[in-house]
């Protein structure tokens, strides 16, 4: 049988994956640039420190892509024969543990604000020369972080759904929510500004809320991926349709009697093995190999996949 | 699609918003407790505690940088002050509770009680250098030097770290021939300020109740209109 190699992506899918690299460049730069601009305007507001922290951990995904891209596609070794793929997995594990703990903590952070009543202070900066009240200066801030979230966001889902990267989907998930965040954070300095304190705290439960919402959903997938969850699509609501594909092409085959499918991912690749009862064994090599290569050609993602010529199906 | 158009009317808000704050910008923002409305051409409520020259107890009222721009600040909002001493610590909490409406106590902005209570940005930085007495030889580092620090301040400390050695005196310069002072104390003992050795920064602030914003941009304004005459006091 064939040793694919690991680190083959179809040349259609280079230009895409050029672009998912250079649009994850541009984010952790952007990153970097919000969370120093939020970080000048950061005052007391909870809310604003909430919104600065979702804005740091809106890193993890970019790095974490272009880390594991120079990773994952290493060609096996005899210490790791199933190649690099997991390291995506890792990566989205770590990332997506972060979310929730810094959730809870801010969450904390805000009940506190909110039960012993907390005023946040806004006061004057000076720009240039003009004293303004620091409220604004923080709302052009947070208009600088949501704004080219929303289009980074959007430039990516394509590109995640083309490549079949889970961290460059969750990271245009990411930038999607950071622009409510952003939003929600402006109302909540509006609001200050209006003199109703509580209304600070109180939407900084509301996103602390939702970035632990996010950090559990992510990791719950993590985990999932490393328990070798059956394939699922890019956006993780549904059965990868792949699982089908292979189970018609081998069933199709006149020669086989039964089969049986086992697939799981790894990072963007799947792997997998189907057990197969044949009608009879004349030639078996020879078909095995048609059949083998086959499925290989049905998707690029299929790169390890194992024909076994077996009497009982196992459970 | 819906996602766009939740994003549009968000937007569409959100400049509404502006829009409708800068137009009314001089009630904007508010203070959840009225406290600007209430001193002006009303009561102004001031916790002051010794903390010289920042503030000075006087006889009947106290003197010094600070009670000087309160009063200035007073006159301009048409507000009679009343004057509350006691020490730092009742006079947060007062404050914390909105009991009083400023407090001047020669604060910093490391002050413990920053997350409590409204701070100013700094309206003055002062520097504690280390200066020369008259007719000494120039010095580029305090190594092995011995250098007169007030009693009661954490001056030794920063003395120690540019590994000289603290003289603690009562009464400074005191004949020593090299002290540490702020700019004007050198200056007015006739040392001479060695740039490069510079202990300690300050920045000054005052201290307003939490969350009275439009109290708090009012005063800020006023310190940020008046540095000039701060600086004047400072000498």
């Amino acid at each position: 049988m064939t040793s694919p190699k690991h680190q083959e992506l179809p040349p259609e899918l280079e230009a895409p994956l050029a672009r998912a690299k250079k649009l994850e460049w541009l984010t952790a730069s952007y990153v970097l640039s919000v969370l120093v601009v939020m970080y000048l305007a950061l005052g007391q507001s909870q809310a604003m420190k909430t919104a600065w922290a979702d804005d740091m951990l809106g890193l993890v995904a970019p790095v974490s892509f272009l880390l594991t891209t120079r990773f994952v596609r290493r060609n096996a070794t005899p210490e790791f024969p199933y190649g690099y793929h997991r390291a995506a997995t890792i990566g989205y594990l770590t990332g997506s543990a972060a979310l929730l703990i810094i959730g809870t903590l801010l969450f904390f952070d805000g009940v506190k604000a909110l039960a012993s009543g907390e005023r946040p202070s806004i006061g004057l900066a000076v720009v240039l020369g003009y004293p303004i009240w620091a409220g604004y200066l923080m709302i052009a801030a947070l208009i600088w972080s949501t704004v080219p979230s929303y289009f980074l966001g959007k430039a990516k889902l394509p590109l995640a759904e083309q490549l079949h990267d889970k961290v460059l989907y969750a990271d245009a998930d990411t930038n999607r929510a950071d622009w409510q965040m952003g939003t929600a954070t402006i109302f909540s300095i509006i609001a200050i500004g209006w003199g109703w304190w509580w209304a600070d705290a109180a939407i900084s439960l509301v996103l602390s809320g939702s970035i632990i919402l996010d950090g559990y959903k992510n990791l719950k997938q993590a985990v999932f991926d490393l328990m070798n969850q059956t394939p699922k699509t890019v956006s993780r609501q549904d059965d990868d349709p792949i699982v089908e594909k292979v189970a018609g092409l081998l069933c199709g085959l006149d020669w086989v009697r039964e089969v049986k499918i086992r697939m799981r991912e790894e990072g963007h690749i799947l792997y997998g093995e189907a057990f197969i009862i044949a009608r009879n064994t004349d030639n078996i090599l020879a078909k095995l190999h048609q059949a083998s290569a086959d499925t290989h050609r049905l998707d690029w993602r299929i790169k390890d996949f194992v024909l076994a010529v077996v009497d009982e199906l196992p459970e | 699609m819906k996602l766009v158009l939740i994003s549009s009317s968000f937007l569409l808000a959100l400049v509404g918003g502006l829009l409708g704050l800068l137009a009314g910008n001089s009630h904007y923002p508010k203070d959840p407790n009225d406290t600007l409305k209430r001193v002006q051409h009303g009561t102004l409520r001031v916790g002051y505690t010794r903390a010289e020259p920042w503030v000075v107890p006087g006889l009947q009222e106290p003197q010094g940088i600070e009670p000087a721009l309160v009063r200035s600040l007073a006159q301009r909002l048409g507000a009679r002050i009343e004057w509350v001493g006691g020490t730092e610590q009742h006079l947060f909490e007062a404050l914390k509770a909105h009991e009083l409406d400023l407090l001047i106590a020669g604060t910093t902005d490391e002050s413990p009680w920053k997350t409590e209570v409204g701070l100013t940005r700094p309206y003055v930085e002062t520097t504690v250098y280390v200066g020369a007495a008259p007719g000494t030889t120039l010095i580029a580092s305090l190594k092995g030097q011995t250098v007169a620090v007030p009693l009661g301040t954490d001056i030794g400390h920063f003395v120690r770290q540019h590994d000289a050695q603290p003289a603690y005196r009562a009464q400074l310069p005191g004949g020593a021939p090299l002290a540490a002072g702020y700019e004007w104390q050198l200056q007015s003992w006739g040392y001479r300020r060695l740039n490069n050795l510079e202990l300690k920064k300050e920045n000054h602030v005052l201290a307003v109740p939490p969350g009275e914003n439009a109290w708090l941009l009012a005063l800020e304004t006023f310190l940020y209109q008046h540095q000039a005459q701060v600086h004047q006091l400072l000498r």
